[in-house]
């Protein structure tokens, strides 16, 4: 008997059936391409036309997401905005799910969205070098702003605050970058930084807010572009030596989130959190080291990529695993607010919806299916 | 905190090629989810899962370019793979010199010497070398249910979705592939 295993052995597997297997996924998923119609014209203008049609077919095609290469249509993880649940459908546009009419509607056409980053007011998205806006009351688009030519090549959004939003501007000639704060409803410059090197912190990342209370991230000694230290009026919220990292910046509930680092401390099972709420609460507490998809003031939730989703008390700490009134093998990401939970897979187009059922004491026990797939249009 | 729509393949080496970091943001929010599912099948911890990712995200920053790779998400995995098992087998080196929490080992994984000696690795490349042999005699459909499930670790249920069959028909059919590898390395003498 050999002390290999199977998975050292795989090691070797021949990189051409990976290839094949991930290329036969994509082509699993529905799929269409459209050809380019050619026209019998004089040589000139039958070339002109055909160029005419590559170049317009091919955005248009882009437009609605169908790429040319091994597009995959698989289900992404959306926002819960205002207690809806905001996700992206494939060649088919943004939607909404109200809880409340039980219902889904688009309410953005993908032939607009590149990207987006949403907020109580509305739905934020890229065309070239101009952000604009989808109010989300009046469904009415228009443009906010356009980053100038002479040093930008390209842009990408943030959310700052519920009615903020900032926009990089990225010059890829220089590998510099700079964001612009907008004011989200009027397009009003709030803010704009001086150019920076692409390995410098960004604002977005060091700046934040929760309530009334503002939050700003700085480096610390030696220097780190992603571990910081964050900052009150000035003062410290952790021990020296601790830090949080840019990413683990969210919002759940009414609080501010971050995950702590100690430099002599690396965390295992349990991690330390700060958290930070909008009542001017300051706490570290310790909770089991997972990717929490979201919760709200009292619990957290996690997937366990296909064998359920488990409930973490954040006062003590304690979790369990949530039973489940059908399968759970699809259930990988997933979103919630403590009420609704939203479950999504890569290789499905499905989005879920799921109730949090609780018990007398309002403790988390249940996942009841409500709906199997809002993505349906 | 922004929800994009998954870009192609061809969008996100574009950033690489143009040193953008913004090519690892959207390949973890492109591929995340299978890389996870990889690196703790093998990892079965949170955190060396998390740093394994992290690492192999670094990988793909420093190899592309000059890398060109074809299947994007086929070079991710490979890469996440090797990670993995460089992190387990550094847990066993340091479960055994230094005290630290006993790592969870996968089912079936049976704590060994620290790190594979030469020999090992001989053995897992003849192996390798065996499976591939395997595969290239099956059909396209049994390398996908067999690349699915013992290399990407999908769940039955969706391979079966992906193919449009039965889920016991799939399992019948990765019982008979699993059969014909054992009945291979058995030929070559050797055991899993």
């Amino acid at each position: 008997m050999t002390n290999v295993t199977m998975e050292q052995a795989l090691l070797h597997l021949d990189s051409s059936y990976l290839e094949e297997f991930f290329i036969a996924d994509a082509a699993a998923r529905p799929s269409t391409q459209k050809r380019a119609r050619h026209r019998l014209l004089r040589l000139v203008a039958a070339a002109l036309c055909s160029l005419f049609l590559i170049v317009a077919g091919a955005n248009v095609l882009s437009r609605y997401d169908y790429h040319p290469f091994l597009a995959s249509c698989g289900s992404y993880p959306g926002e819960i905005v205002a207690g809806e649940y905001y996700y992206f459908v494939p060649h088919y546009g943004v939607m909404a799910y109200s809880p409340k009419r039980g219902a889904a509607r688009r309410v953005l056409h993908t032939y607009y969205v590149d990207e987006f980053v949403i907020n109580e007011y509305g739905i934020y998205y890229e065309a070239g070098r101009s952000v604009y806006v989808c109010e989300l009351e009046s469904g009415q688009r228009r443009h906010l702003y356009t980053a100038p030519r002479t040093d930008t090549t390209h842009i990408a959004l943030d959310r700052m605050t519920s009615s903020d939003v900032a926009v990089t501007c990225y010059n890829k000639r220089e590998t510099t970058l700079y964001q612009v704060i907008l004011d989200g409803r009027t397009g009003e410059i709030k803010h704009q930084t001086e150019p920076q090197n692409y390995a410098e912190v960004k604002y977005s990342d060091s700046h934040h807010t929760i309530g009334e209370r503002s939050l700003v991230l700085y480096q610390t000694e030696p220097i780190d572009r992603i571990q910081l230290d964050p900052t009150e009026n000035g003062v410290s919220l952790l021990p020296a030596g601790a830090t949080v990292s840019k990413y683990s910046a969210r919002q759940i509930g009414q609080s501010l989130w971050f995950t702590i680092s100690y430099e002599d401390r690396p965390s295992y099972e349990y991690a330390d959190y700060l958290v930070l709420g909008a009542d001017g609460s300051t706490r570290i507490v310790t909770l089991p080291y997972k990717r929490y998809g979201g919760g709200d003031d009292e619990y957290l939730f996690y997937s366990t990529y296909g064998d359920g989703v488990v409930c973490v008390e954040i006062a003590t700490g304690r979790s369990w695993t949530l039973s489940c009134s059908s399968p759970v093998d699809d259930v990988y990401d997933i979103v919630c607010d403590g009420k609704l939970l939203y479950s999504t897979a890569p290789w499905s187009e499905e989005q879920v919806v799921w109730l949090i059922v609780r018990d007398k004491d309002l403790a988390p026990t249940e996942l009841l299916l409500v709906n199997p797939n809002i993505a349906d249009h | 905190m922004k929800t994009p729509i998954q870009p192609s393949d061809a969008q996100i080496l574009a950033l690489y090629h143009a040193r953008d970091e913004e090519a690892i943001r959207q390949t973890d929010l492109k591929y995340r989810s299978y890389l996870y599912a990889v690196a703790q099948h093998i990892l079965r911890s949170v955190p060396d899962t998390e740093e394994c990712i992290n690492d192999a995200y670094l990988d793909a920053w420093n190899t592309i370019p000059p890398a060109q790779p074809r299947v994007l998400a086929a070079y991710l995995v490979t890469l996440v793979r090797r990670r993995a098992l460089d992190a387990y087998r550094r847990m066993h080196r340091q479960k055994r010199g230094g005290g630290l929490a006993e790592p969870t080992l996968p089912d079936g994984y049976e704590p060994t010497a620290p790190g594979p000696t030469p020999e090992e690795e001989a053995q897992a490349r003849r192996i390798g070398e065996s499976i591939n042999t395997l595969l290239s005699q099956l059909t396209e459909r049994q390398r996908y249910l067999f690349v699915g499930r013992y290399y990407l670790h999908v769940p039955v249920s969706v391979l079966a979705r992906a193919q449009g069959r039965s889920r016991s028909a799939v399992q019948k059919e990765l019982a008979t592939i699993k059969a014909m590898l054992r009945t291979q390395l058995e030929s070559e003498d050797i055991t899993l």
